[in-house]
């Protein structure tokens, strides 16, 4: 348990549910849906790999045959050549660099969409599983993660396989012995990398340790700081900070040396290439008898070939551990787009007709695992406009008995019908619009009041907005908030109270109108006051439809029609509060234990 | 401009290690300038000139330079990694400390997680320009002009031609900034729209469902997904066309350095040694230019991350220490507001005119809507705010304001305050002055805080319990206090028993690692810790979420516990706790609407009463299958409800 929770917390964390070589095939599969820009983009990278090799050998003519001969037309000429091949060069990576970004941001944008798409057709027994905070990571970071990998490196990188072996051939036919020399420092400059690797990975993860005590202590003492303020402890509390702070400001200088070191030793590596090839190249030129002989400009060439041979090799030497945030990324993404919705639309699905609103579960069989049943042959029959009120203790079925009639899960057997339509005849999309939700925790989208009243009606105006607000009473506390109907309501609807976020709901329930309206009421209680306004509400929410509420409020519980109490996912008692609370059976047990101290305690009121 | 300075100020605070790793770094890149006056001297004089016997000599010298050149990089380098990480050292405890002095008015301005931002990443941020800024700016400086004079004693001539880099090299960083930087912004904002988007229909998915929005969301999203692939594209387009520019442009100077090099060749002005010497400093002018728009880049990030930073330490405090604070030894909890009036900061006035006195050991509980102004209230006795200092005038049953000036504006024309009032169309009304919030007669603000504090109590309705063994959680505020006297506090709070169930009873950790509490646990958990701290005045915000009923009896216990002997302010929703307080207030918009017991209240046929009375009628319902009211007095109740 704890074990995923960690690795759902390292990002770079591997399941290896995929391979490396999959996980590559699947990015790439993305990249080739636009084959004709990745050809572009391999035509003109390869005209610049072969710019790039070319521009030294017009040096050395430059050096070995124009200087010597001093005439200035050819000068002329090899100069204007030069100039010509930079700026092809610079065309050539504009140009290919921008076709990557288009290609790879494209294919980041089709996974994102086809994500996304995806998430929204999963049944609601993937979102109950997974936190939406790991669904949103998906969509976000972990798309993002692939983004610079699709957008140019992946192609780079394996560009400069084919640089070295271009330079590499290019040093062969110009000089092999000098070739051999250049290559010499290779190994060396291979070994010194992959030590400086390791110590710098151990390095980052103590570092990494170290500051993530130091934020987690900050994000603690700020969110705690009406606490320590209220304690006045303030002192101890910066005592304790200030040795995760030290501990941090070791760690880092330690690992400073290591960080501090590692780039100018590559570079003075890549230095000793230059001396060696002045060396030998010096030597081989200056002593005639050994053939073929050794100009100045080869020299020349030679530095230049090997200055621009080392980043490519570490580039390659790197591309490893720089893919893989991405590969980690691709792994999140992959593993969600190739699970399953369990609930699908049949082919032949029609759409859900106008209803007056008759629910019947026709003995329903459903189980969330194999072997372990929730509801068993369970029957229950609403009439059109009628107030069930679900009540029974946590486990015995409320939730699973509206999510079934959402079609959020599939009954294993059994049907469930509206107005005689079983409702796996009809599309997902044309149930949900004919049946009203109001969630527990009230959700709201960014934006004002009025646009979420009206999310279900986009063509409400202002006016039948108003008359939904009088009519569940909740016109005086939206008109008390600072902007009334146009307060922007923040993310999720934070800058409201729970009790306002939940009026808000039932406006956006009462304006959509629907037939059937399910009510999953909140447990938390909120203040005198506002439980006042939402008891009113309740009454005009629920008048004319038909009703299913999972019901915690005494209030609610009373006025219903019908009450439904369950226990083990059967029915076990219905009817009215007062015929119930007379049968001294199971619902008798959870007015005294659960309802009655939830909406007053002892009465002493004589 | 004055954020950065600001930080240089504390890199200078350590100004031998600030200095020593800027020279560091300057001599090293001097060595690294010298190489190739070698590469000269090789080619001209073994090379060229035929004297193999130098060819070893030089070619040790060429490394001995690039090992000097690494040595002091590497010094450099380790030396701002010190020098940086001590200033982020030093910056974040300055900022614990400040945040710790902050009023609650500043944690209700800013957000928790913007200002967690503030001190993580923003310092980061900063880091960065402290490892690489000032070392990028001072190295592209030295190497640029450092190039220049070695290129002037190579070969002068040449010298004024490669001068004409410089504008070239100025108007490449300057087009890239403009250019480059707002494109990158603004896909960086579309990112986060874009994020806040899927993560609204992820949370909200079942909303979504329910109202059929499927395809509208959709559409929303593909609209923004769209809007930052466009974005993203442009960025990489000019980055694309830009980032092989700089080696273009010096590629270019190359071609040129052919031409004029031959030219010099042939009439014997330049050498081939300084033509190849003359290749290689071209090359090393790329650095300075690379350097140079990295580092604006970094700088300008590092000012707004300052900017951000500093704001938390200069935030200014608008709860102050008393001077010469006045000494008790205890509170006797006696609590009078006098016109009090309070607004954040002198904005929107949040309480208006609240007059209000408690005697020791009385119970208040406080009722009215979000927004009424009852935590604003019970806020103000810790001095978590301060009551307004302005004085006020009635005018037209309008409370308004005088300024710090002396003078009142009503209706756009401004009336000065004379001899304690001010005429107002030849009306003269007496100014009331400044509300004082007492306790036991003493003006709060001449308490210590210290003081003043630990003996107010505070039990939140989700109690913030910190990540530590639940027996510092219950001494948090009296870390000394003993074992046992921690024990007792948990057995008044109606925890214990839970505590010693535990494997590891009072030493089990809270949070993510430990145990994970109930809302009913944390709340008896904090009320121990209240317990433990005894004070004499104590606030409660109970709202609890609804909880079992054993649960429920258990918190009530608790509480009557630490209500016992003090006076105490309580929010709640138990009406239980409301009928049994010796004074309700009731609050809307700031004001007191109501206020009295129970039973006068209940007779003045207000607010509470209606409200009172739909509470009642539930209890009246429920109670009609116990058989106590006939049914006749139901339906009267119900009859009455739906009239009002």
């Amino acid at each position: 348990m704890s074990r995923s929770l960690d690795s759902a917390d390292d990002p770079d964390a591997r399941t290896y549910e995929y391979s490396d070589s999959e996980l590559l095939a699947r990015m790439v599969k993305y990249l080739f849906a636009y084959r004709k820009i990745f050809a572009a983009v391999v035509v003109l990278t390869a005209v610049s790999i072969v710019v790039g090799v070319w521009t030294p050998f017009v040096l050395r003519y430059a050096i070995d045959v124009d200087f010597v001969n001093g005439i200035l037309g050819p000068i002329i000429f090899t100069a204007l050549l030069y100039i010509s091949l930079q700026i092809i060069g610079w065309i050539m990576n504009y140009g290919s660099g921008y076709l990557m970004a288009l290609m790879g941001q494209r294919a980041i944008f089709d996974i994102r969409q086809e994500l996304y798409s995806h998430v929204q057709e999963m049944s609601e027994e993937f979102h109950d599983h997974s936190s939406s905070g790991r669904i949103i990571s998906r969509l976000t970071n972990d798309i993002d993660r692939m983004s610079e990998l699709l957008g140019g490196d992946l192609i780079n990188s394996f560009a400069q396989i084919f640089i070295v072996f271009a330079i590499g051939a290019a040093m062969f036919s110009a000089d092999w012995r000098l070739a051999l020399i250049s290559l010499s420092i290779v190994p060396i400059l291979l070994f010194t990398t992959i030590y400086f690797r390791r110590l710098l990975r151990e390095a980052y993860r103590r570092t990494r340790k170290t500051i993530s005590n130091v934020t987690s202590n900050l994000a603690e003492s700020i969110s705690g700081a009406k606490v320590t303020k209220s304690f006045a402890r303030e002192r101890i509390s910066a005592e304790i900070f200030s040795e995760l702070n030290e501990a941090d400001y070791q760690s880092n200088v330690d690992a400073g040396k290591a960080q501090a070191s590692f780039f100018p030793v590559i570079r003075f590596i890549s230095g000793l290439g230059t001396a060696v090839i002045l060396l030998f190249g010096g030597m081989l030129m200056l002593n005639p008898t050994l053939t073929p002989v050794v100009t100045l400009g080869t020299i020349v060439m030679f530095i230049q070939f090997s200055n621009s041979f080392f980043r490519p090799i570490l580039i390659i030497a790197n591309f490893y551990t720089s893919v893989q945030s991405a590969f980690a990324g691709g792994e999140r993404v992959f593993s969600v787009l190739d699970s399953e919705s369990v609930v699908q639309d049949e082919p032949d699905a029609k759409l859900m007709p106008e209803i007056k609103g008759q629910v019947h579960f026709n003995n329903v069989t459903f189980g969330y695992v194999e072997g372990l049943l929730v509801l068993e042959n369970f029957n229950l029959e609403i009439h059109p406009g009628e107030t069930v009120a679900i009540v029974g203790d946590t486990g015995a079925g409320k939730t699973t008995i509206v999510s079934l009639l959402n079609r959020f899960y599939d009954v294993l057997d059994g049907s469930i019908e509206i107005d005689g339509i079983d409702i796996r005849t009809v599309t997902q999309n044309s149930l949900h619009s004919r049946i009203g939700l109001v969630l527990q925790d009230p959700f709201l989208f960014m934006g004002t009041v009025k646009d979420n009243i009206r999310y279900g009606r986009q063509d409400a105006t202002d006016n039948e907005i108003l008359v939904a607000l009088e009519a569940i009473g909740a016109k005086r506390i939206i008109e008390n908030l600072e902007d009334g109907l146009d307060t922007e309501v923040g993310e999720r609807g934070n800058r409201l109270s729970e009790g306002e976020r939940q009026l808000v709901s039932f406006a956006r329930a009462l304006l959509a109108n629907p037939k059937i309206l399910i009510l999953d009421e909140a447990t938390s209680s909120v203040d005198i006051y506002t439980e006042y306004a939402i008891q009113k509400g309740m009454k005009a929410l629920l008048e004319n439809r038909t009703s299913i509420v999972i019901a915690h409020r005494l209030s609610t519980i009373v006025n219903a029609d019908r009450i439904v109490v369950l226990e083990n996912g059967k029915i076990v008692e219905s009817g009215r509060h007062r015929d119930l609370m007379e049968q001294k059976g199971k619902y008798y047990s959870l007015y005294e234990l659960q309802i009655k101290p939830r909406a007053f305690r002892t009465p002493t009121q004589k | 401009m004055g954020h950065i300075r600001r930080l240089m100020g504390y890199s200078l605070r350590r100004k031998r290690l600030f200095l020593g790793f800027l020279a560091s770094a300057a001599i090293g890149t001097i060595f690294n300038l010298l190489t190739p006056l070698v590469i000269v001297r090789i080619v001209d004089d073994v090379l060229d000139g035929g004297q193999l016997d130098l060819l070893l000599p030089y070619t040790m010298f060429y490394i001995g330079l690039g090992l000097l050149y690494a040595i002091f990089d590497v010094a450099g380098r380790y030396g701002a990694a010190i020098s940086s990480q001590w200033v982020i050292y030093t910056l974040r405890g300055e900022l614990y400390q400040s945040l710790m002095e902050k009023d609650l008015a500043f944690y209700d301005e800013n957000e928790t997680g913007q200002l967690l931002a503030r001190v993580t990443t923003d310092v980061s941020t900063m880091r960065e320009f402290l490892f690489w800024g000032y070392r990028v700016i001072f190295i592209g400086a030295v190497q640029l002009v450092g190039t220049y004079i070695v290129m002037w004693t190579v070969n002068p001539g040449l010298t004024y031609y490669i001068l004409l880099l410089l504008p070239v090299i100025a108007v490449f960083i300057y087009s890239f900034a403009r250019k480059v930087r707002p494109v990158f912004r603004a896909a960086r904002n579309q990112y986060g729209v874009l994020s806040s988007v899927l993560a609204e229909n992820v949370v909200g998915h079942k909303v979504v469902r329910t109202y059929a929005s499927e395809d509208r969301e959709a559409k929303r999203v593909e609209k923004e997904n769209r809007g930052f692939l466009d974005l993203r594209v442009e960025a990489s387009r000019l980055q694309s066309l830009f980032q092989p520019m700089l080696p273009a442009i010096f590629g270019l100077v190359t071609g040129f350095l052919i031409y004029i090099g031959g030219v010099s060749i042939i009439n014997s002005a330049l050498t081939l040694g300084e033509f190849v010497g003359f290749v290689s400093l071209v090359g090393m002018l790329m650095l300075p230019a690379r350097f140079l728009s990295w580092g604006v880049g970094m700088y300008e990030r590092a000012a707004a991350a300052g900017e951000r930073t500093f704001y938390i330490l200069d935030a200014v405090e608008e709860v102050m220490e008393p001077e010469n604070p006045v000494e008790v030894p205890d509170f006797a909890g006696a609590v009078d507001f006098d016109n009090v009036h309070f607004s954040y900061r002198g904005d929107k006035e949040i309480l208006r005119d609240i007059s209000l006195h408690v005697k020791p050991g009385q119970v208040v509980a406080l009722l009215g809507g979000t927004g009424s102004g009852k935590t604003s209230l019970v806020n103000l006795i810790p001095r978590f705010y301060d009551v307004d200092s302005n004085y006020t005038v009635k005018y037209n049953g309008e409370i308004r304001r005088v300024n710090e000036d002396g003078y009142v504006t009503i209706d756009g024309s401004k009336y000065k305050m004379t001899n304690g009032q001010v005429d107002i169309d030849g009306q003269s009304i007496k100014v009331q002055a400044p509300g004082t919030l007492c306790i036991d007669g003493v003006d709060v603000r001449l308490y210590s805080l210290n003081d003043l504090r630990k003996r107010i109590g505070i039990v939140h309705q989700d109690p913030f319990l910190f990540s530590a063994s639940l027996r510092n959680n219950i001494a948090f505020g009296r870390p000394e206090a003993s074992l046992e006297e921690v024990i007792e506090a948990a057995k008044a709070a109606m925890i214990h028993d839970f505590i010693v169930a535990l494997e590891q009873g009072y030493d089990s950790e809270v949070g993510e690692r430990g145990v994970t509490l109930s809302g009913g646990q944390k709340q008896r958990i904090a009320i121990a810790r209240a317990l433990l701290a005894n004070p004499k005045i104590l606030i409660l915000d109970d709202s609890t979420s609804s909880v079992d009923a054993r649960t429920e009896m258990l918190i009530q216990q608790a509480l009557e516990n630490l209500m016992k002997d003090r006076t105490t302010f309580v929010i709640t929703h138990r009406l239980s706790t409301v009928r049994n307080a010796d004074l309700i207030v009731m609050m809307e918009r700031g004001r007191i609407v109501e206020m009295g017991s129970h039973d006068s209240l209940i007779a003045e046929e207000g607010l509470y009463h209606n409200i009172h009375q739909t509470l009642t009628e539930m209890e009246l319902a429920a109670s009609i299958a116990e058989g106590e009211p006939p049914k006749s007095a139901a339906s009267n109740i119900r009859g009455g409800s739906s009239n009002e």
